[in-house]
């Protein structure tokens, strides 16, 4: 091969020189292409599929949210025996469930907010309605939460 | 600039070395051409000269207008007669502009032997035939070069001849080219006697080696450019650092795309997959997702809802950044997305702090009914979570 390559005159070596390089730049340039192509296609895919996710996951919570409404309508006495269950799940302190006809009422005492923003979470969970108010009050490290649903 | 000046001494099968930087002369050394990579840099320039009588020439009409190719053709067949050696191991180099029109031959097993140690130095390289360094000072002239005479004539052409040999040479060249009346640019005692009638001009080698520095630009420059990788790599000064850094570039360039679509796709199947469980969560009976949205549109719908609540509250992580001894009271309106804060002492830079905090954790300040004293501020304030206004 070599001795082929070396038996052709210059101008023949310079045009093959050429031909080699223009199809090697072309072939790493679509190479390159075609790969860049195929990470905006598959980005594109990753966007789709997470918007299509979380709309399905909003619209999911909502109907969870609706059928824990119903559950807790039908049968509140339920709801409120999962809610004293979170209580002490949370370690809630000197907590207070009062229930009328038109508000549920929680009081109890709790550090930590973090721990106490996730049992609202979870109580929201429990009877599919969001709190009307949250209160809470502060004596030093003391924090006295008052949450108030709306039925 | 380096510039090294190269002659073959003919007597030690190595070449004469005349070092300068810029036209200034630094240095001469005799040294195998083989070693030369150790004594040249890849920023210095290389001027080589081919003992003239290494090479063919062959003056070319000005007016003839062939084709290089056909005119290559055309030399080789005149000149076939006279050259011993097989005509296609020679190269042939056409060289024509106003002032020279000029074909030289030269061996090409010979031309390889000095390329291939000249290329090991990565420098700029020039190839001549030597009587072009007379030429360029006086067309017409003869100099003394190591143990050789040099002979150069209008036409381009020249020759050079062992000392020992001049006499029998210079007596052709009386009986060949009688009107032959070069300038001497050395003083020899034969020459003298032969070239009588000619002008005399004793000069040293480095003024016409500086004279054709400045002149050579219109000399035909036997060195083929080609590709030689080496060469390249070393006359660019690219070492295995750059060579690393370079592969390591592709690499990126290449490898980035292709480790972002597997990720990329591996994210999304996630994705489609937890959809997929999302719905099954909802119904176990369903097998097939194929619009999600669509579906699970239709299946709220079904399920006639009396009113959409929302887990999450708006703004309510927001609280934590309020998590202050001094704030003692809150008091969240979850459905305005409204809090009421009540500040006991609270130092006024704390407060001005808070204050600039609160855009940043998407709160605006609606209502502020404080009162400052002794450096503390109390009172109350409302606050719109969220981003209410």
């Amino acid at each position: 091969m070599k001795e082929l390559f070396n038996s052709l005159q210059q101008r023949e070596k310079t045009l093959l020189i050429l031909l080699f390089g223009v199809l090697l730049i072309t072939l790493i340039a679509s190479s390159a292409m075609n790969l860049y192509s195929n990470m905006q296609e598959s980005s594109k895919k990753l966007q789709s599929s997470k918007s299509d996710y979380d709309y399905v996951f909003k619209k999911a919570e909502i109907l969870s949210l609706d059928l824990a409404n119903q559950g807790f309508k039908n049968n509140s006495e339920a709801a409120y025996t999962e809610l004293d269950k979170l209580s002490k799940k949370y370690e809630l302190i000197n907590y207070v469930r009062t229930p009328n006809a038109d508000e549920l009422k929680i009081v109890y005492i709790l550090n930590d907010l973090e721990k106490s923003l996730m049992f609202i979470e979870d109580s929201i969970k429990v009877i599919g309605i969001t709190p009307s108010s949250i209160d809470i009050s502060r004596l030093n490290e003391i924090k006295r939460f008052t949450i108030i649903f709306t039925i | 600039m380096n510039r090294y000046f190269l002659h073959e001494n003919l007597a030690n099968n190595k070449v004469q070395l005349h070092h300068y930087l810029g036209d200034v002369f630094q240095s001469i050394s005799d040294i195998d051409l083989n070693d030369i990579h150790n004594s040249i840099k890849s920023d210095a320039e290389i001027f080589y000269f081919i003992p003239s009588s290494r090479v063919t020439s062959f003056p070319i009409d000005s007016d003839n207008s062939a084709s290089e190719e056909n005119l290559k053709a055309e030399i080789l067949s005149s000149m076939d007669t006279y050259i011993v050696s097989d005509i296609s191991n020679n190269d042939i180099f056409i060289h024509r502009n106003n002032d020279l029109n000029i074909a030289f031959l030269v061996d090409k097993n010979y031309l390889d032997s000095i390329y291939e140690p000249l290329l090991q130095t990565g420098a700029k390289i020039k190839v001549y035939p030597e009587h072009l360094l007379l030429y360029s000072y006086r067309k017409s002239s003869i100099f003394e070069i190591l143990d050789r005479t040099i002979f150069s004539f209008k036409s381009g052409e020249g020759f050079s001849q062992a000392s020992n040999n001049l006499k029998s040479y210079i007596s052709i060249l009386n009986n060949e080219q009688g009107e032959y009346k070069p300038v001497l640019l050395t003083n020899n005692e034969m020459l003298n006697k032969h070239f009588n009638d000619c002008d005399e001009e004793e000069v040293a080698l480095d003024l016409l080696h500086i004279n054709f520095v400045k002149n050579h630009d219109n000399l035909p420059n036997l060195f083929k450019q080609g590709f030689f990788l080496k060469y390249w790599l070393k006359r660019f000064q690219i070492g295995k650092v750059d060579y690393a850094i370079a592969c390591a570039f592709f690499l990126i360039i290449l490898i980035y795309p292709i480790a972002t679509t597997s990720l990329n796709n591996n994210y999304s199947e996630n994705y489609k997959n937890g959809t997929i469980n999302l719905f099954k969560a909802i119904n176990p009976n369903i097998k097939k997702v194929v619009n999600p949205r669509r579906q699970i549109d239709e299946i709220i719908n079904s399920y006639n809802l009396e009113k959409a609540s929302e887990l999450s509250i708006q703004g309510i992580e927001s609280l934590k950044r309020l998590d202050i001894p001094q704030i003692t009271k809150v008091t969240i309106d979850v459905k305005k997305s409204e809090a009421s804060l009540r500040l006991t002492e609270l130092g006024v830079n704390q407060y001005n702090f808070l204050k600039n905090l609160m855009p940043q954790a998407n709160i605006d300040l609606i209502e502020e009914d404080i009162q400052t004293s002794d450096g503390k501020i109390s009172g109350s304030i409302i606050i719109g979570l969220g981003g209410t206004k």
